[in-house]
């Protein structure tokens, strides 16, 4: 009874741990631990999982290891995986945080692992747009409606709230798409 | 503020990057609990840090914002309704993602969240890209994944062991010419 759950556990830490430059990136290794290691899924189930993922509100990981452990084990099974994709990055931020306190109250400086590690960053987040947008931009249609969704985000100077940009773009998808 | 990160969690799809501007209309634009630098400092080691963005993001705001009760509520405010939705959607509606109309509507939000992503880079480009050497340390990185499709690991240890040098005695040394006050305001932050 115990071992599905152990079983959902490890993967899903071993997802977490490698999972870099979110939601996009972790889908490749959750396949291949889902699909490829432990066969729980068909690739096809696999793809409609994801599909759904994308659809349904909040951070894609959390998303694909609800469905994923639910669809294995219940509820109990959801929240397993949920706490093991989640857990590691945010024990690692806490040591980090707590050793970077601990080294400023020492010296007279400030470790600013943040700047250091800014073009990197920005790398990622390149890389974040390009592998999205190479799926989701794939027709004059769409890439109008990125367009557009992009003109009013910019030039509205920050009074237009984010979420309305993107309904209005499901509308829009409904009528041109 | 777990009604906003709640909200957040509850409103915003594609996830990841996605959220990042969202928090930043919530935190910073709207409520100004967070200044632009705090929210810029937060979002690089969030990004650093492998696992889900979004979540490191709502963890360190909230761990600044409140401490520790602060950074449990953001995330529990974050991942509770796309735990819920997951659930009702895994036991019964995923025969209806097949459904035309919702193809058509998924496929415009997510040509619009991939204009979210790119607004939201721009925002912490923005704020980020402070010099040249920024953007002259980019560049090899950014050709790295997109040509060699090296493991993001590696551009962050890259960044780290390259850059941090000189970010340490950039740091050492503004704290050595600074006048006692404004050090004294940057521990503060």
């Amino acid at each position: 009874m115990i071992i599905p759950y152990l079983e959902l556990a490890i993967s899903f830490l071993r997802v977490s741990l490698s999972a870099y430059g979110g939601g996009i990136a972790a889908i490749s290794l959750i396949r291949h631990e889902v699909v490829v290691i432990r066969g729980w899924l068909s690739v096809e189930e696999f793809i409609r999982v994801v599909t759904l993922a994308e659809m349904t509100p909040g951070p894609l990981i959390v998303n694909t290891a609800t469905f994923i452990g639910f669809r294995l084990a219940g509820v109990p099974g959801s929240l397993v995986a949920t706490t093991a994709v989640l857990s590691p990055a945010l024990l690692l931020l806490t040591a980090l945080m707590l050793a970077a306190r601990r080294l400023e109250s020492r010296g007279q400086f400030r470790v600013r692992i943040q700047d250091a590690v800014k073009p990197a960053v920005l790398a990622l987040m390149l890389m974040a747009i390009i592998s999205f947008g190479r799926n989701a931009v794939t027709n004059l249609s769409t890439a109008l409606i990125a367009a557009l969704a992009l003109a009013v985000l910019l030039v509205s100077r920050r009074k237009v709230h984010p979420v309305l940009v993107v309904i209005a773009g499901g509308i829009a998808g409904l009528f041109l798409l | 503020m777990f009604v906003v990160f709640f909200r957040t969690g509850l409103l915003t799809f594609g996830g990841g990057y996605s959220i990042l501007p969202v928090l930043h209309y919530e935190l910073v634009d709207s409520r100004r609990w967070l200044s632009e630098q705090n929210y810029t400092d937060i979002v690089s080691k969030a990004t650093a840090i492998p696992g889900a963005v979004s979540v490191n993001t709502a963890f360190l705001c909230g761990r600044v914002l409140r401490g520790k009760k602060g950074s449990a509520t953001a995330v529990l405010g974050m991942a509770i309704p796309s735990v819920t939705t997951m659930i009702l959607i895994a036991a019964y509606l995923f025969e209806y993602v097949h459904h035309p109309g919702v193809q058509r509507f998924m496929k415009g939000a997510a040509a619009a969240v991939a204009a979210q992503i790119t607004y939201g880079v721009w925002l912490y480009a923005r704020s980020a890209v402070r010099s040249v050497w920024v953007v002259l340390a980019t560049a090899p990185l950014f050709a790295g994944a997109f040509f060699l499709g090296l493991h993001p690991l590696l551009l962050v240890a890259t960044a780290l062991v390259v850059g941090g040098p000189f970010v340490y005695r950039k740091a050492k040394l503004k704290a050595a010419t600074s006048s006692p006050e404004s050090e004294y305001s940057e521990l503060m932050e």
